[in-house]
């Protein structure tokens, strides 16, 4: 993995959103909603981005795809600035980099059949004639797991249930054979067994296709089972990386242990609690300190309150943002 | 018309707590609906008890159920954000359902309450005075946990109280839903999709199938031993945070939830059970006990042990 070339590589994006007090007119308050942001994938890995909600995970994704506009900062995409891009490099991009949201129950027009939703990305792009887009929206839907395809054609999303659609977007996302697809908790809205189907068809993706994949979510566990590297990220800073098992295995950064925490633990044996989170917030200092300092136990005087940590290497591929180590 | 639920059993004794499980549409809500009697008009009871203390719900008069709810037995339920009335401070709220119920209760008294159940939920008195939207989504589903206290029952039934909410915010609630239920020592029926989350909080478990449930017993037994290959599908789609990732390239079997017929003739799951044979089909298992504390109905079990 570590031969690879970046696929993607996000540097010092920064994101802030204004938020408008009252009804009427905007107020100065705003949110960093990522706050220098560094992350490089490689191509071929499955890179898993997990936090909590609001720690930009998304929003990240968002500028990725283009749908907002970064503060400052670059996105690159196969060394190529992706912001700004214009006309025929912009549609290169967009063939490129797809999709999958997390509601299956919202992604999908209600009013499109299924056959016309996959078929869309291709008409889009101009890929082919008639015959030869029936055949791929088919060949979509087989590596999707809906099979046979043509009794899915004529389908409309609300004769299927959840894990049917969250396979649509999925062949949505996989007809225009992208190189790097971005799954934005593909399966929080899915029971559990069809969640596990679900990670079982993205490694499938990576198997037979070799699809770069950035995999959002909030489950240490998922990312664990699916991904070669893990990124966690709190209030919009990358805050620990390194391989799934570095990071999970043995984790650092007092968040990622919090995270950790907070899995359900029956089933495994050795679980070790760390006790990283303070019941009690603290209240945020306003210099410029560690994200995590209001809920973190072991923050130190002086020093977590006082200035931002760096991104450190600890050890091969792994980084932690923390000023105990 | 369209059977939602049958051939569910169970009994719950004081101060334990049981968890449903199963895929969304297997039934567990409706049956909470039908322990509280708030079933839709489209609905019927069309067989069975329901014995509160001895009392049947299912017969029992529109009045005498209005009686038993909440002070008796209330719910939390799952969507927090629209639970609560936006436009009252959450004080007021449980202080209607503490009134309500208990109309010769002094002002005095029922703000102690109301003070004493924010402490147990871990809210500041300070937010007494709050409204709903001044609240994150966690500190909604306390207060939500909060009302559900309010009238001391014996009874809660606790539908998805975590779905909507975060690993860190979804582990702090299990807590506090764990902590009040021991310390209070009253009955729980907890629902849930996540059979990971059922087993940290419940003493025992439920599965439930296709409208049945289908095994039953102490959490350990169930968890580690999961007898009907429906459970062991479940436990083993759980991913773990283990030394090694799992396999993701087993083959595992497409489940349609929404499968269950009309009243059904043999087992729920025969159809996409591995190891089904043709009795599976016609005959209807009943309860096999494997222990003391734990019960299947799978025709696999007689046959030859539950592993």
């Amino acid at each position: 993995m570590k031969t690879a070339a970046p696929l993607l590589v996000m540097s010092d994006v920064i994101k802030i959103y204004r938020v408008s007090e009252s009804l009427f007119g905007k107020s100065d308050r705003s949110v960093r909603a990522l706050d220098h942001l560094s992350i490089t994938i490689n191509a071929g890995e499955i890179y898993g981005l997990v936090g909590e909600s609001g720690s930009g995970k998304t929003t990240a994704s968002r500028l990725i795809v283009g749908l907002e506009e970064a503060d400052s900062g670059h996105i690159r995409f196969e060394g190529q600035d992706v912001v700004g891009l214009r006309g025929k490099r912009r549609k290169a991009f967009t063939k490129n980099v797809q999709i999958i949201f997390q509601d299956p129950y919202q992604s999908l027009n209600a009013h499109l059949s299924i056959f016309e939703t996959v078929c869309e990305p291709l008409v889009i792009h101009g890929e082919g004639d008639r015959q030869s887009r029936l055949k791929k929206v088919c060949e979509a839907l087989s590596t999707a797991g809906l099979s046979p395809p043509e009794a899915y054609l004529g389908r409309y999303p609300h004769q299927l249930s959840g894990g049917q659609r969250q396979r649509v977007a999925i062949a949505r996302a996989m007809v225009l054979e992208p190189r790097f697809l971005i799954a934005d908790e593909p399966t929080s809205m899915l029971d559990t067994s069809i969640s596990f189907q679900i990670f079982q068809l993205l490694n499938q993706l990576r198997v037979s296709f070799g699809v770069t994949m950035l995999f959002i979510t909030h489950s240490l566990a998922a990312a664990r089972n699916l991904c070669d590297r893990v990124g966690v990220i709190y209030r919009g800073r990358l805050v620990e990386e390194g391989t799934a098992s570095q990071t999970i295995m043995e984790p650092h950064h007092p968040y990622t242990k919090a995270l950790l925490d907070a899995h359900p633990h029956f089933g495994s044996s050795k679980h070790r609690r760390y006790n990283t989170l303070k019941m009690t917030e603290r209240t945020v200092p306003s210099a410029d300190h560690c994200p995590f300092y209001p809920r973190c136990r072991s923050a130190m005087k002086n020093v977590c309150d006082s200035s931002v940590p760096v991104f450190k290497k600890i050890g091969d591929d792994h980084h932690v943002a923390c000023f105990l180590f | 018309m369209h059977t939602a639920v049958q051939r569910v059993s169970f009994r719950l004794e004081r101060e334990r707590s049981l968890g449903l499980v199963g895929e969304s549409g297997c039934g567990k809500t409706t049956i909470g609906m039908a322990l509280m009697g708030l079933l839709p008009p489209s609905a019927q009871v069309l067989s069975g008890s329901v014995l509160f203390e001895g009392e049947d719900l299912i017969s029992a008069s529109d009045a005498r159920m209005r009686e038993i709810r909440w002070s008796e037995i209330s719910m939390i339920f799952q969507a927090a954000m629209n639970a609560l009335n936006p436009v009252h401070r959450v004080q007021d709220q449980i202080a209607e359902a503490i009134i309500t119920h208990e109309p010769s209760l002094s002002s005095h008294a029922v703000a102690h309450r109301t003070r004493a159940l924010f402490e147990l939920v871990k809210i500041p008195q300070s937010r007494l005075k709050d409204y709903p939207h001044q609240f994150s989504g966690g500190m909604r589903q306390r207060v939500i946990i909060a009302m559900a206290l309010a009238c001391n029952p014996s009874l809660i039934i606790a539908d998805e109280p975590t779905t909507a909410l975060d690993v860190i915010v979804q582990d702090q609630i299990l807590k506090s839903i764990a902590t009040f239920q021991k310390e209070t020592k009253i009955g729980m029926i907890f629902i849930s999709h996540d059979i990971a989350v059922v087993a940290d909080v419940c003493t025992d478990i439920g599965v439930m199938y296709g409208g049945s449930l289908v095994e039953l017993g102490r959490t350990e037994d169930v968890f580690h031993c999961p007898a009907h290959p429906y459970t062991r599908l479940l436990v083993g789609s759980l991913l773990t945070l283990s030394d090694e990732p799992a396999d993701l390239s087993r083959v595992s079997c497409e489940i349609d939830p929404t499968a269950t017929g009309e009243s059904f003739v043999g087992c729920p799951f025969n159809e996409l059970c591995a190891d089904a044979f043709p009795a599976c089909k016609k005959g209807e298992a009943g309860w096999i006990e494997l222990s003391k504390s734990h019960w299947v109905r799978c025709l696999l079990a007689r046959k030859g042990g539950g592993e």
